[in-house]
């Protein structure tokens, strides 16, 4: 079989992305069928990818590997895409974003996230993860005429560039120490006695914390998602999270594999340090795109606990975390796209004030999702946690998971706070009513599925439990 | 004479580098200095990887410095698009005054 086949889901969303470019080019202003076309390409690029064949391939010289994991990732990024597309078109036409270069740049961006996925070689990497950065950078200044936008745009700019050259000069030392780029190289050429690829390896796990916002390299996560306009900010909360979580998985466990004792230790304390920081500093935020942030932090410090582990149980276990985490998200962010009165979007949590008054049915959504973030059973979001700490108490971290269930219940007081506001206190004028068929559908899929995931779970369950690493 | 190893160039790859981090973190006063010190970083991780190509009689090495420095060309450009409608917006690039944006 010819290897372009094997690369045709990439291939066809580059062509797609050129087309539309010259659409761009030659409709100067705003085209509106480019919604259309770039959800269709996404779409098609979906299709195409759950066509794989269901085997490991390796393909350019062992360079690029397509197997259980990728095509379950690629599926899952296209997918949230398309869904996070959906839920904040009212936004972006309302807010006078919908250009054609939005769109270019999203789906851009979601290229170097398959990329990034599917690489199994450092230089193959970093070129996914700067195709990825460079078009999130653009996006997360779009709105160019607005003093915050830019301003997220380039804090986003400065740390992540910072994030980059210290995961290089990681790589550096893993391609000067084992004499190869090539994943599965490296991880026969590495072992114990290597002290400067162990040095390296300290170098790309920081880069990599950066990516996927795990504390202490959280910093510019909470400027970027409050500066951000808010399609932008449920995008960067969504989608770049399943390709950085995929990429740390397969830096840990096929490289690295055979130095585990060393990065066990640093993941350990990311994943702590992650969990503690989104439990305390969530407390006393009043925006609620910054609460989403610290929040996110914490949910990647519980999923960095399933990494940590160094079993193949706990890959699936933070994967599933990664999964329940990212529907729950989509849910909360629709949310946030219903606060809206004639064109004004409301980002207080005081706003809400009432809300069960005036919206019972949007109080009720709000309701499940924050209930699910805070882990409170039978919603889905407990059994997400569920599976993390028994995989963490299989391994014997009992530190790991007491943290972790510590941080749950402080964590669980800012979530029950914003139910409080919205169900005790006095009523504000209320939000409008009319709303996109998109953002409805993308709410009622999360809610509905966080609601009754625990009827059914081996759906999810089966399709994780396929994977493996190589 | 002392001869040029591979650890001297390694040490001047970590000479540069660190410079380029602190310029990162000690810089109060403009935006520039901060793109230059990301530049340095980069160019520090170019030294080391051709050092390295060199000393493994390797290609990999030079073909991925050739990578890099494309790629940190187009993040300047991007880099310095951004600076340009920040200045736009607030009228000044002062680091210290990039602070709307807190909590």
């Amino acid at each position: 079989m010819n290897i372009a086949l094997y690369i045709l889901p990439e291939l066809f969303l580059f062509f797609s992305i050129s087309l539309l470019l010259m659409i761009g080019i030659f409709y100067k202003g705003k085209f509106k069928p480019i919604k259309f076309l770039t959800i269709t390409s996404l779409f098609f690029t979906l299709a195409l990818v759950a066509n794989q064949p269901n085997e490991v391939i390796k393909i350019f010289s062992e360079n690029y590997i397509i197997d259980n994991l990728s095509i379950v990732m690629k599926i899952l990024t296209l997918l949230f895409c398309i869904l996070v597309l959906f839920s904040s078109n009212e936004y972006i036409k309302i807010n006078n974003i919908d250009k054609v270069e939005y769109f270019v740049i999203t789906l851009s961006s979601v290229l170097g996230m398959l990329i990034m996925i599917s690489s199994y070689d450092l230089i193959l990497f970093y070129l996914g993860l700067e195709l990825q950065s460079l078009c999130l950078y653009i996006l997360a200044s779009f709105k160019r005429n607005n003093e915050r936008s830019t301003e997220a745009g380039l804090k986003y700019f400065i740390l992540s560039a910072l994030a980059t050259g210290l995961l290089l000069y990681g790589c550096s030392l893993i391609y000067g120490f084992t004499g190869s780029t090539n994943f599965e190289i490296i991880s026969n050429n590495l072992n114990d006695k290597n002290f400067g690829a162990i040095f390296g390896i300290v170098f790309i796990i920081i880069g990599l914390a950066f990516k996927i916002s795990a504390a202490p390299f959280h910093m510019w996560t909470p400027d970027v998602y409050e500066g951000s306009p808010t399609s932008v900010t449920s995008f960067f909360a969504i989608v770049p999270k399943v390709a950085a979580l995929t990429v740390f998985i397969r830096f840990m466990y096929v490289p690295f594999i055979n130095v585990v004792e060393h990065w066990q230790t640093i993941v350990v304390f990311l994943s702590i340090a992650s969990m503690i920081l989104g439990a305390v500093a969530a407390i006393g935020q009043n925006n609620i795109k910054r609460l989403m942030a610290y929040s996110s932090i914490g949910h990647m410090g519980y999923a960095l606990a399933g990494v940590a582990t160094g079993t193949i149980e706990g890959i699936q276990s933070s994967i599933i975390y990664l999964i329940i985490y990212l529907v729950m998200n989509l849910g909360a962010f629709a949310c946030i796209f219903m606060m809206r009165i004639e064109n004004n979007y409301y980002e207080n949590i005081n706003d809400l004030s009432g809300l069960s008054k005036n919206q019972p049915l949007l109080s009720v959504s709000f309701l499940v999702i924050f209930f699910s973030l805070a882990g409170i059973p039978p919603l889905a979001g407990f059994f997400a946690k569920f599976y993390i700490f028994m995989s963490v108490i299989k391994v014997e971290m009992y530190a790991l998971a007491i943290i972790g269930l510590l941080t749950t219940v402080i964590s669980a007081f800012y979530y029950l706070r914003i139910i409080k506001i919205i169900y005790f206190d006095k009523a504000k004028k209320p939000f409008d009513q009319i709303y996109d068929w998109g953002l409805r559908a993308s709410l009622i899929i999360s809610t509905i599925s966080i609601l009754l995931y625990f009827i059914y779970p081996s759906i999810l369950i089966d399709i994780i439990a396929s994977i493996q690493i190589y | 004479m002392i001869e040029v190893s591979i650890g001297h160039y390694l040490t001047l790859g970590a000479i540069i580098f660190t410079i380029g981090v602190v310029g990162i973190f000690i810089n109060k006063k403009n935006i520039i200095t901060i793109l230059m010190s990301i530049e340095l970083i980069l160019l520090a991780v170019n030294i080391n990887l051709v050092s390295f190509s060199i000393y493994l009689q390797n290609i990999t090495g030079q073909i991925f410095t050739m990578f890099i420095l494309t790629v940190a060309a187009a993040e300047a450009a991007v880099g310095l698009a951004i600076i340009v409608i920040y200045y736009k917006n607030k009228g000044s690039i002062d680091v210290e005054q990039i602070s709307s944006l807190r909590g």
